[in-house]
């Protein structure tokens, strides 16, 4: 089979036409880890970069000199500037950037309404979409404030890599959604905080709630609801907006993998779905690829190697190299067979592969380890 | 309860688990709750529907139940049994409603999840409970707390009524000594910083915490042996294969990256064990995990003193 071509994100990064590298991926495979490297790559190579992470390691946050989540960027100390570039970095506050969101779009004296409700306390602080949301709605606050030649963006830790395109608008169409219209409704009409009946079903349907809820908790949602209708639109309306810059030409998206099936599946998902939106994919990061340097010497000569100076006595040292000589190659085997699904099915996507170490990269010397193998 | 930093193996170790817990005749359900239809994929059967089906037998007879937990499908259940409500359920489904609950306070969601949990353990038949045990592939540590501390989730949006009825009753019964999570790991740095933090974060919440099950445990080849080039060389030729200075060198490097590797390894089994929680250890499989490979990791729980009360 071919090998697939050499991704060289050092010419992605270099390039004064990108102006956004989105990694994206499925959990624990290494994205934090990339972007950190592309995005110190590119300031030592002279632009002005900024990295958005949204839930990186500790050690490698705290390498970069992030210890708090902090919703404005902060200046990368230790990066080489000779070239005349700079690295900040920033890990994302959801619950501010949402807290910006609305104060965007209402009257302060809603904002503070709005603040103050249980359900939007509930809904800003966890994970069903929000992240997603607002990293892209930080991601769009940093492009329109065009101080930075490039932005890296990290993608929030979810299950499936395709998340980050999709729960922002399924935020969004829920924000703007049907149920909320319905809830709204005596709110518009003049009802206060009691549901009016709009239609038969519907007053069934409220009948049931209040039985499962309870009359209180259909309060404080009617409320909530009430408040956020100045923001109708807003939401859905900033989504699109942000989705659609990611089809510009400056971007690009890498998808980030480890040689795993589950993180290569997600990887194939992905790909396909960039190339039905269009999306510009440059490449795929296969990170901690394990090698060997005697690939000639086969787990199966190895191991009867070993057997046969077990049965002489000899060299028990040489022995036990060669069992662990064994199972580096049939991970090797193992590796490429999980990572050839990926470049079979897809023999055009560029693909660069970092060499897995023993211990995981947390400083700036690590990440730039990282980014020569990616060049 | 098995929990565990996402690619730790959680899913695997938790059909380990239930395998285990059957064994010698016993019957226990497995559950999974984030709609992956992770366990129909490692036990190698259609995506499972929502009602409990039988998917193996345990060592020694037994047998092993699985359901894939849906909130919808939960809350349906959960009308028809309290209020009698079939239709009103397909009048929430038409307008979303439970997309809309889980959207808005994730915490409902929950409620909705681990109360199918709690119904389950404890279900009785003529006055027996049906399962000796029951054991949910939890979702990862990342989330875990929230998950399980359900009452906090939703205090703030039900102070009284149904809701908050149904979740302190669950609480009830994941604070009760019938509960105990078991957190996955693996002999790397972020799934052991992980386990350490959900382990203190469960603590807080009152929910007994297991032991720490450490997942892909490789024997310790080379610890403690001195490599030299020399003794290599004289080694493969020994043992009639080619010794010429490059294959020397790769092995000598990879004997390197191994030693570097078991002294990590070392270090970090050592904070596992500082957590001060019981350990089990399964065996890394080379083969990757099949559903025979799922047998072997039961054994090896068996072997270790796992089983049912």
């Amino acid at each position: 089979m071919n090998a697939p071509p050499r991704l060289d994100l050092d010419a992605v990064v270099r390039n004064p036409e990108t102006r956004i590298v989105v990694c994206c991926g499925s959990g624990g495979v290494g994205k934090t880890t990339t972007a950190a490297a592309l995005a110190l790559r590119a300031a030592e190579a002279g632009r002005r970069t900024v990295v958005l992470t949204i839930d990186p390691a500790r050690r490698l946050a705290q390498s970069m000199g992030l210890t708090e989540l902090d919703n404005a960027p902060r200046q990368v100390k230790g990066v080489n500037m000779v070239n005349g570039g700079e690295l900040h970095a920033m890990m994302l506050d959801m619950k501010r950037t949402f807290d910006e969101v609305v104060l965007a779009h209402t009257e302060p004296d809603r904002a503070e309404e709005i603040f103050a409700n249980p359900f939007y306390q509930a809904m800003s602080s966890t994970f069903s979409g929000t992240q997603e949301y607002m990293a892209m709605e930080k991601l769009g606050q940093l492009r329109a404030a065009d101080e930075w030649d490039l932005i890296v963006v990290d993608t929030p830790p979810s299950r499936s890599a395709l998340d980050f395109l999709d729960a922002p608008q399924r935020l969004a169409r829920f924000l703007d959604g049907r149920i909320l219209r319905l809830l709204m409704a005596p709110a518009r009409t003049g009802g206060r905080g009691v549901l009016k009946l709009v239609s038969a079903s519907f007053s069934f349907f409220n009948r049931v709630i209040t039985k499962i809820l309870g009359a209180q908790l259909l309060t404080d949602v009617s409320g909530f609801v009430a408040a956020l209708d100045s923001m109708f639109g807003g939401f859905r309306e900033r989504a699109e907006q942000t989705y659609n810059l990611l089809k510009t030409p400056g971007t690009a998206f890498v998808v980030v993998a480890a040689p795993e099936p589950d993180a290569v599946r997600e990887a194939s998902y992905f790909a396909e779905r960039l190339a039905d939106e269009r999306m510009p994919l440059v490449g795929l990061v296969l990170n901690r690829v394990h090698r060997t340097g005697a690939l000639d010497l086969s787990a199966e000569q190895s191991l009867a190697a070993a057997q046969r100076l077990d049965a002489k006595g000899d060299s028990p040292i040489t022995a036990s190299v060669l069992r662990v000589h064994a199972d580096l190659v049939q991970l090797v085997a193992r590796e490429r067979r999980v990572a050839a699904r990926f470049t079979s099915a897809h023999p055009h996507i560029p693909v660069a592969e970092v060499p897995a170490e023993p211990e995981d990269v947390h400083d700036l010397d690590g990440l730039r380890r990282v980014g020569a193998a990616l060049a | 309860m098995v929990t565990g930093k996402g690619g730790t193996g959680k899913t695997t170790v938790a059909a380990a688990l239930a395998l285990a817990l059957a064994a010698g005749g016993k019957r226990t359900l497995l559950l999974e709750v984030e709609g992956r239809q992770g366990i129909a994929q490692l036990f190698d059967v259609p995506p499972l529907p929502y009602a409990e089906r039988k998917i193996a037998v345990a060592p020694r007879g037994g047998e092993v139940r699985a359901l894939a937990v849906d909130a919808e499908e939960a809350l349906l259940e959960y009308l028809d049994m309290f209020y009698k409500l079939g239709r009103a359920g397909k009048a929430l489904k038409k307008f979303g409603a439970i997309d809309f609950a889980a959207t808005i306070a994730p915490g409902m969601r929950d409620v909705l999840l681990t109360g199918k949990v709690k119904e389950a353990v404890t279900r009785t038949e003529r006055g027996h409970r049906v399962y000796d045990a029951v054991v949910l592939d939890a979702p990862p540590t990342g989330r875990i707390g929230r998950f399980l501390n359900v009452t906090a989730e939703v205090a703030g949006l039900a102070r009284m009524g149904p809701i908050k009825t149904q979740s302190d009753g669950v609480m009830a019964v994941l604070r009760s000594p019938m509960t105990s999570v078991h957190v996955v790991s693996l002999l790397e740095e972020m799934p052991v910083q992980e386990t350490s933090d959900a382990i203190t974060e469960l603590t807080g919440t009152g929910i007994p915490v297991g032991t720490v099950m450490v997942n892909a445990v490789r024997a310790p080849a080379l610890a403690g042996a001195r490599v030299t080039a020399a003794e290599l060389k004289r080694g493969l030729t020994a043992a009639g294969l080619p010794a010429d200075k490059a294959t020397v060198k790769a092995l000598v490097d990879e004997a390197t990256d191994h030693r570097t590797r078991l002294t990590l390894e070392e270090r970090l089994r050592g904070e596992l064990e500082e957590l001060g929680r019981p350990m089990l250890e399964l065996p890394f499989l080379p083969d990757g995990v099949d559903l025979g490979g799922l047998y072997t990791l039961a054994d090896a729980l068996c072997e270790q003193g796992v089983s049912a009360p």
